[in-house]
């Protein structure tokens, strides 16, 4: 397994958010975390992206400590989207594409064929080819973010981590988006990991599900034996009964 | 940017043919001793001053507006310009040379960005922070140099106190062989930052994820701002808000970030020199005074509307 944490603590403002964390992604599925608000769930992905550093413990990547990696190669392996980016002004959607290009580029070097390639497959992805001379700013929610997610594409990582990739956009945008990300991990075979706040969504859409509580892992494994009554109980302290969805036959949470 | 070149180009003319003595263009076009000595002489090493200094003024300008994404921050009204002031100041009162007013230019830019940013420091570069005790720091610095004006000779006190508000005044071709050297050196780095920048304005933690070490980027664009700050005030004194018009100037031409704020910085001190001296007959203003007249009513204007979006 590519990436890692062990026994990892994390303070975020002075305040320890997590604590002696153990946790392994597992490479070449989709993988959510989930949680109620303040359980470090972002913070963890934070710092599995190294934006963070532990102040106990180590994040790896292929057996080596994140943080001891040039950041360039690690750039190389895992990219990120954080929540709600902003784009700087006037910026269009093929020039923030082109920037996910940053790690393969050296000093000096020229814009290449591979780069245009990946510009392109990152368009295609996310079917962008139209909007690729708009600004995005012209563009609308779900297209911005798809924008986003075409720059991490273009820097061509065999991971992915999104925080809340689906804030802010409507039912069917959040839908598409998660569908896009599906798409991502069967046709490119990318590890793909995101905080989500719909438990319904992660239930759907992830091979894996990882619940956090205060700052520790509760449960993780298939939705169906982790999405369950007792550990929605004890996670968010709500008070649910899970049935099988009608369609895809994957945990359904029914508040009571 | 066509259209920036055609004026640098229109600017620089005009810095050459008009100027407190008129020459006819017939005496221009035989290239008489008149001429050779107005235009050869005296004009020419002091409008490529100006192209230089301005140029070097305009682009710190840019580095630090883009690097702080603030349009405020620019090296004069962070204080950046006065420290470069001081440091070049106490320099020529020791009698110093070219190379070493350069050095105290650039020693005196370096501890005023290190003292502001140390002083606005809140765990981690705050802008308007910093902007704010720019502001305060550049009054600082300033008194610190009138201060140390009274030391001076009375001849020594009105040489520096031209120099200080920022003069074009008897520029030969050593000065501008002086700023064209430091270019030189500095131009290329500024080519490699513009990708860091490009980086930096997807925000801090989309720039990590690509790969950008952005402490060791920040610092770097920092210390080259500075030291072009530096390079230009040892030359034309600290002539306050050209770095602070240029880059949001060049955007509204539509032109590219870094050379645009450039091109804009050398138009701009051209035009404000050739007015300086040609404005008022038989009074030859300092550079300083003329950007002045431009450049506050510039800030006061941006200040009032940060203060209208609740930034200030």
């Amino acid at each position: 397994m590519r990436l890692q944490a062990k026994g990892i603590d994390v303070a975020y403002d002075g305040r320890r958010v997590i604590e002696g964390l153990d946790l392994t992604i597992p490479d070449g599925k989709v993988t959510a975390i989930i949680g109620p608000n303040g359980c470090g769930k972002s913070t963890l992905l934070k710092t599995l992206a190294r934006l963070i550093r532990p102040t106990k413990g180590q994040v790896l990547l292929d057996g080596q400590d994140i943080h001891a990696a040039h950041t360039r190669d690690v750039a190389r392996k895992l990219g990120l989207l954080p929540q709600s980016p902003l784009a700087p002004e006037g910026i269009t959607v093929a020039d923030l594409i082109a920037r996910g290009r940053a790690p393969w580029r050296s000093l000096l070097g020229r814009w290449s064929p591979a780069d245009t390639a990946a510009r392109d497959a990152a368009l295609a992805a996310t079917a962008l080819e139209d909007l690729a001379d708009r600004p995005i700013a012209a563009l609308s929610g779900g297209q911005r973010q798809r924008a986003w997610i075409a720059m991490a594409l273009a820097q061509d990582t065999p991971i992915l981590l999104l925080d809340e990739p689906t804030t802010y956009l409507d039912l069917p945008h959040q839908v598409d988006l998660l569908r896009l990300l599906g798409r991502l991990n069967r046709e490119q075979g990318r590890t793909v990991v995101s905080v989500l706040h719909d438990l319904g969504l992660a239930a759907r859409f992830s091979d894996h599900v990882i619940v956090m509580s205060g700052g520790k892992v509760l449960a993780e494994g298939p939705p169906s034996e982790v999405i369950t009554a007792s550990t929605l109980a004890t996670a968010f302290g709500l008070e649910a009964v899970v049935i099988p969805d009608p369609i895809a036959n994957t945990p359904l949470v029914v508040p009571v | 940017m066509i259209r920036l070149l055609a004026l640098l180009l229109a600017a620089i003319l005009a810095g050459l043919v008009y100027g407190e003595v008129h020459l006819p263009l017939s005496a221009i076009r035989q290239w008489d001793g008149a001429a050779e000595l107005l235009i050869g002489v005296i004009r020419a090493p002091r409008v490529a001053v100006a192209v230089l200094a301005g140029a070097a003024f305009g682009l710190a300008g840019a580095l630090l507006q883009s690097l702080l994404r603030n349009p405020l921050a620019s090296p004069d009204v962070l204080g950046f310009t006065s420290g470069a002031g001081l440091g070049a100041m106490l320099v020529v009162a020791l009698g110093g040379g070219a190379f070493s007013v350069t050095l105290g230019a650039a020693s005196g830019g370096v501890l005023a960005a290190l003292a502001i940013t140390a002083l606005s420091w809140k765990g981690g570069i705050v802008p308007l922070r910093m902007i704010l005790v720019g502001i305060g720091a550049a009054f600082t610095l300033q008194a610190i140099t009138q201060f140390m004006m009274t030391r001076l000779t009375e001849a020594e006190a009105v040489e520096a106190a031209r120099w200080l508000s920022g003069s074009l005044a008897a520029r030969h071709w050593g000065h501008a062989f002086q700023i064209g050297l430091c270019l030189a050196l500095l131009l290329p780095l500024a080519a490699l930052s513009l990708r860091a920048l490009r980086l930096l304005e997807l925000g801090d933690e989309v720039a990590t994820g690509l790969g950008l070490h952005i402490t060791r980027a920040r610092a770097g664009i920092a210390a080259l701002a500075v030291a072009l700050v530096a390079s230009a005030v040892a030359v034309a004194g600290p002539v306050p808000f050209v770095a602070l018009l240029a880059g949001p100037l060049a955007a509204r031409f539509g032109a590219p970030m870094l050379t645009g704020a450039a091109v804009v910085g050398a138009v701009v001190t051209v035009l404000a020199d050739l007015a300086a001296r040609g404005l008022i007959d038989g009074v030859q203003l300092p550079l300083g005074v003329m950007t002045g007249i431009l450049g506050a009513p510039y800030l006061l204007w941006m200040l009032s509307r940060e203060m209208e979006r609740g930034r200030l």
